[in-house]
């Protein structure tokens, strides 16, 4: 079938991007490929995997979300003050859950009802949400969690056999992108999500509701935050309000090096999770060939505008699903 | 009369897609007469027009022009010859106002386009409206005028730039009668004075009065064509209707069962139709024709709740009051939308996927649906629809018009719905197909559903329907049953005549709205009038000091110039978000040169132009790249300010000279420098956004892109000059702020962005694209500086910046939002 062996080809040709990445790296890095450090390192990725998941579902639709590390930050505070305050750990967990999931919503709704472009809207809450997470928290770090919360971020992990061990974190991830998959391409709301984004007209006439589908999209976003923001905190022992900056850098580039059209209607959850995994490799390789973080940001930048004309111009002239 | 005619058409081909649009069409257009072109929708007249006037390039054939033989390869071509048209739905940039519309539509300007006179373009524009006996004031905005309004006034536009050939396309359909007759004088008088008219017109009457020459086009071909005298009326529609019926009228027709849905009194809300009352039986298809502007498809959108309506209507026995189309679904009422492309198909979806929208549901648990079961449920349907296709998974793009219509309508079909809504069910499809879709409509109706086929093409209603309603103007003007529908019977029922026209009354004369335009600008000030009386009464001198006043205007500066950037960008309708990381590296690179020696004059000069570059090179990946400039901005704010730690290595640049300090140290006349630098900025700013027409080509593309084209406004041009100047003032914004700050460090500029699109759109700027004004951004700016002084005087820490920034953004946009809400009502 032709569309299927288009779909997979943007499949295959990240998977060979990533082996030659790797390829070249290991050359110049001797034990580059190292599966221990590689796991530990797979850590650091977990919180922009877990936010670029539903971030493929607005994207598809049409939309853009700015606002995704400034609410990971806003969700960390809220629950490091409830920690702060002698709240038990799960109430903890329940409320950056709940606060990442309310920012979700916000968005969507002030979307919808004040008939604003996502972008606007989004950059907007970037501001608010981060200045809620300072001024919540006076601008003050959070530390002194429990050793069962922070060994089970940084050090903890589902031990297999000898060396070999996999941080729950990316466990977590893997299932989060096996729910994903299947929510995306198996499951109404991908569905509808990608009709919104190819056309919104048709999308009404065919009694498509863009509020049901945003707020849903929107609030899984941030359900995505405050899941990272939990993990975040039990990495590095500490609540910041300054965490996760520019994370919709790297999350908006992940998803759009996976395949997705940057103006909707198109999109792939497991070409946004090999897009993780090239992205992650290449900062990785990068970082330990010493290439300073803004020299990276460069790179990254420059790639993601040109894998989004890529796209943009491929899909034109393929018109692909 | 000269024997060369002006215009002479040879062989002129046009197709879209399958269908053939023109078919070797040869007309001629003579000076100083009036030449009739009729035939029902779809005949070809409006591509006719397209390729006379440039929007369309033909596949084939020759213009003549006076003889001589001329390329028509583009709007301006065909103005240089003196080649005007007046479309159908008159484009307009609804924010300008009237003068100014003309202005752009002329594609020149009165005088300097560096300073365009206002008061000249005001009289000028007066004066072709007095000149067509049109009393409304030039100044008022283009939205405040109603349809017909605009109409005359684009009409005396074309007349006043003394075009030679005009092409008018249903100029009375939204025109009173008196407003008509007042035209007909003036068309008259353009005759004896030599100008070649070219008059498209459903009103067979006002044809036969005026025209000289009349041709009636059917099917992209040329049916008839001669002077006057031969025609009359019943001829005029044997030519228009006369065709090879080509498929057979089914014989027996099954009994029409009960009623399913019953529309009493139903009107539009806007006035589209009125009073309009049908009847839906099972097992019958009824077919509505009327031509275009009787409002069939209004009425076939408010029927499932897409228009505000008035009226009943009745559901097997029940009020149906539909939200939208998913509760009409639910209750059986379905829509066909008439415009496949944009209102049908998911373009490069699978056709799988398009064909089970509305009924995923059906065979999914929780949402989830297994795709095998689907693809099969999608290939019965469209196996049992004929549709040839490769695939069920291809992109139903790439089918034919007629296999996707097919496509659109099984996925209906598959939700069972008791009433099906077709509007214009083969529009742009070929013959065959054609009648693989009849087929399916009678089978559909034979199976006990009620069907509505509503279509401007006569012999498809009269082949289906077995009742046909004719709507004109807007109500129902004739009903037939199957053996009284005649061909000349409905078309004489739908062409409307005289005394059928509503209104006729006085010609409107619109309200003057700039008090309404200028409401947001004066709230701002409002706002910012209140919040100083607030922080006066709250802090006292703290705040209502000379110093601390000083302090802010200070601050309100730097953001300010920047703003007045961003406002070109946000008036034509984009956003650069990397302005932030743009000042730094700027700043870095310019005050790098300004240690090194260079002269406080070339360094600010060099800062322009390294923004600018910058500006540039956004709109640049942007617009070729066909991507958002979002993406490209997004990425800028990371690229920018790596390459400038790149750069400075991440330690600040510093120890300018003094005479590099004094770019904006001290003060003159009492206040400081910087903020008589703004002063001068935002005066420049004033005079280019209101006095150039490149300022005001920013509005026209930000306002409607399309009415751009049409004026052969250049979207890239304008655009690109946008990103660029916004550049630049980011540019000068960053050496200004070195020497105001002696130093521009690695995070200088981190947030800045939201600053300055904060002072923007609560200056008025709309983020939509299309309005702002110089002063507004004044006013913002200073806004957003006393809202950052009000938090530190009320001790407010500075963590909480960032909330009252991004509430301001939503608030002034929400605000926005609101007075257009309010204005659009207003004018409607």
């Amino acid at each position: 079938m032709k569309t299927r062996a288009e779909f997979f080809q943007r499949e295959a040709v990240l998977a060979l991007v990533i082996i030659a990445i790797g390829a070249a790296f290991s050359l110049s890095v001797p034990g580059f490929l190292d599966p221990l450090s590689l796991a530990d390192r797979s850590r650091h990725w977990v919180e922009t995997g877990l936010v670029a998941i539903p971030m493929t579902f607005i994207i598809a639709s049409g939309g853009i979300d700015l606002s995704v590390g400034s609410l990971l930050a806003l969700a960390m505070m809220v629950s490091g003050r409830l920690h702060a305050a002698g709240w038990p750990l799960p109430v903890v967990m329940a409320g950056s859950l709940l606060t990442g999931w309310a920012g979700g919503l916000f968005n969507a709704a002030m979307i919808r009802a004040l008939r604003l472009p996502p972008l606007v809207v989004t950059l907007a809450t970037l501001a608010l949400f981060r200045g809620l997470a300072y001024g919540l928290s006076g601008a003050q770090p959070v530390g002194a969690w429990p050793d069962v919360f922070t060994d089970w971020g940084s050090i903890g992990a589902w031990r297999i056999s000898g060396g070999w061990e996999i941080p729950w974190g990316v466990l977590i991830l893997l299932g989060a992108v096996a729910a994903g998959t299947a929510l995306f391409h198996r499951h109404a709301l991908g569905r509808r999500a990608r009709q919104l984004g190819e056309n919104p007209t048709a999308a009404r006439y065919a009694g498509i509701s863009a509020m049901r589908t945003e707020l849903a999209i929107y609030g899984l976003a941030g359900l995505a935050c405050g899941l990272g923001a939990i993990l975040w905190t039990a990495r590095f022992a500490t609540a910041h309000p300054g965490a996760a900056l520019g994370l919709e850098l790297d999350v908006i580039a992940v998803v759009v090096i996976g395949g997705t059209r940057i103006t909707g209607g198109a999109g792939s959850v497991p070409g946004t999770f090999l897009g993780l995994l090239l992205l992650g490799l290449l900062r990785y390789g990068l970082d330990v060939t010493s290439v300073s973080q803004q020299d990276q940001n460069i790179l990254v930048g420059i790639l993601l505008v040109i894998v989004a004309i890529f796209n943009e111009r491929w899909a034109l002239q393929h018109r692909r699903a | 009369m000269a024997s060369i005619p002006l215009l002479e058409i040879r062989g002129l081909s046009k197709a879209f897609g399958g269908a053939q649009a023109l078919d070797t069409v040869s007309l001629e257009f003579r000076a100083g007469e009036i030449h009739g072109l009729v035939g029902e929708n779809g005949a070809g007249k409006s591509t006719l027009i397209r390729c006379c006037t440039g929007i369309v390039a033909p596949d084939e054939g020759k213009f003549l022009w006076d003889g001589k033989l001329v390329g028509i390869n583009g709007i301006g071509p065909a103005r240089g010859l003196g080649i005007r048209a007046v479309q159908q739905e008159a484009e307009f940039f609804p924010d300008l106002s009237l003068a100014e519309n003309l202005m752009h539509a002329s594609g020149n300007s009165p005088g300097n386009p560096a300073w365009l006179d206002w008061r000249e373009m005001n009289a000028s524009g007066q004066k072709a409206l007095r000149a067509f006996g049109l009393e409304f004031p030039a100044e008022a905005s283009a939205m405040s005028l109603s349809v017909g309004q605009r109409m005359l006034a684009e009409i005396a536009a074309c007349v006043a730039q003394q075009s030679r050939l005009l092409f008018l396309d249903e100029p009375t359909a939204a025109l009173s009668v008196r407003e008509s007759e007042e035209l007909f004088a003036h068309l008259l008088r353009l005759r004896a004075a030599g100008t070649a008219i070219v008059l498209v017109s459903h009103r067979l009457d006002e044809v036969l009065r005026l025209a000289d020459r009349v041709t009636v086009m059917r099917d992209g071909r040329v049916a008839a064509t001669g002077v006057r005298g031969e025609f009359d009326r019943s001829r005029l529609v044997r030519e228009m209707v006369g065709r090879d019926m080509g498929e057979p009228v089914a014989a027996v027709r099954p009994q029409a069962g009960e009623t399913i849905l019953r529309l009493e009194d139903f009107s539009d809300a806007g006035g589209r139709f009125e009073q309009v009352s049908l009847e839906l039986r099972a097992g019958e298809i009824v077919g509505l024709y009327g031509l275009v502007g009787a409002g069939r498809s209004d009425l076939a959108q408010a029927v499932v709740g897409l228009r505000p309506a008035r009226g009943r209507r009745v559901l097997r026995g029940k009020a149906f009051v539909p939200a939208g189309p998913a509760e009409a679904l639910r209750a059986g009422v379905v829509l066909v939308p008439e415009d496949r492309r944009s209102e049908g198909i998911f373009p490069t979806h699978a056709c799988r996927e398009n064909i089970t929208v509305p009924w995923l549901h059906r065979f999914s648990r929780a949402g989830f649906f297994p795709v095998r079961r689907e693809r099969r449920l999608a290939e019965d349907i469209a196996r049992r629809l004929h549709t040839r296709y490769a695939d069920i998974d291809q992109p139903i793009v790439t089918l034919s018009g007629g296999n996707q219509q097919k496509l659109i309508l099984g996925r209906w079909l598959a939700t069972d719905p008791a009433v099906l809504i077709l509007d214009e069910p083969t529009r742009g499809i070929d013959v065959g197909a054609k009648a693989e879709v009849h087929a399916e409509i009678r089978e559909l109706a034979a199976r006990g559903k009620a069907v509505l086929v509503i279509s401007s093409d006569l012999s498809e209603v009269l082949q289906l329907g077995d009742r046909v309603d004719v709507l004109c103007s807007g109500r129902i003007a004739g009903s037939f049953r199957r053996e009284e529908a005649s061909e000349t019977g409905v078309m004489n029922a739908a062409l409307p005549e005289a005394k059928n026209i509503p209104g006729g009354g006085e010609l409107q004369r619109p309200g003057n709205k700039r008090l309404a335009a200028a409401g947001r600008e004066l709230s701002t000030f409002g706002a910012l009038i209140l919040l100083v009386a607030a922080l006066t009464v709250l802090c006292g001198r703290d705040f209502a000091s000379v110093e601390n006043l000083l302090g802010v205007l200070a601050a309100a500066s730097l953001v300010s110039i920047a703003a007045a950037g961003m406002a070109h960008v946000l008036i034509v309708g984009g956003i650069d978000i990397s302005i932030g990381s743009m000042l730094g590296l700027t700043g870095a690179l310019a005050g790098t040169a300004a240690v090194r020696g260079l002269s406080p004059g070339l360094a600010v000069g060099l800062g322009v132009v390294l923004g600018a570059a910058l500006g540039a090179g956004n709109a640049t990946a942007a617009f070729w790249g066909r991507i958002h400039p979002i993406v490209v901005t997004l990425a800028g704010i990371y690229v920018f300010r790596g390459l400038m730690l790149r750069f400075t290595g991440g330690y600040e640049v510093g120890g300018f000279s003094p005479a590099f300090r004094a770019l904006t140290e001290g003060t003159l006349l009492g206040a400081p420098k910087v903020v008589w630098i703004a002063a001068l900025v935002h005066a420049g700013n004033a005079w280019f956004l209101n006095r150039t027409l490149w300022g005001r080509r920013l509005y026209a593309v930000g306002g409607s892109e399309k009415a751009a084209v049409y004026s052969g406004i250049g979207l890239a041009r304008t655009r690109l000059q946008a990103f660029a100047v916004c550049g630049g003032m980011v540019g000068l914004t960053a050496v200004l702020w070195g020497a105001y700050y002696g130093k521009i460090q690695s995070n200088t500029g981190v947030g800045f962005e939201l600053q300055v699109i904060a002072a923007a759109v609560i200056g008025g700027c709309a983020v939509t694209g299309g309005r702002g004004r110089a002063l507004g951004v004044v006013a913002g700016s200073i806004l957003v500086a006393v809202v950052y002084n009000a938090l530190i005087l009320l001790r407010i820490s500075s963590y909480w910046q960032g909330v009252f920034v991004g509430l301001l953004i939503l608030a002034a946009a929400a605000l926005d939002r609101w007075i257009r809400h309010r204005m659009g009502n207003e004018t409607r």
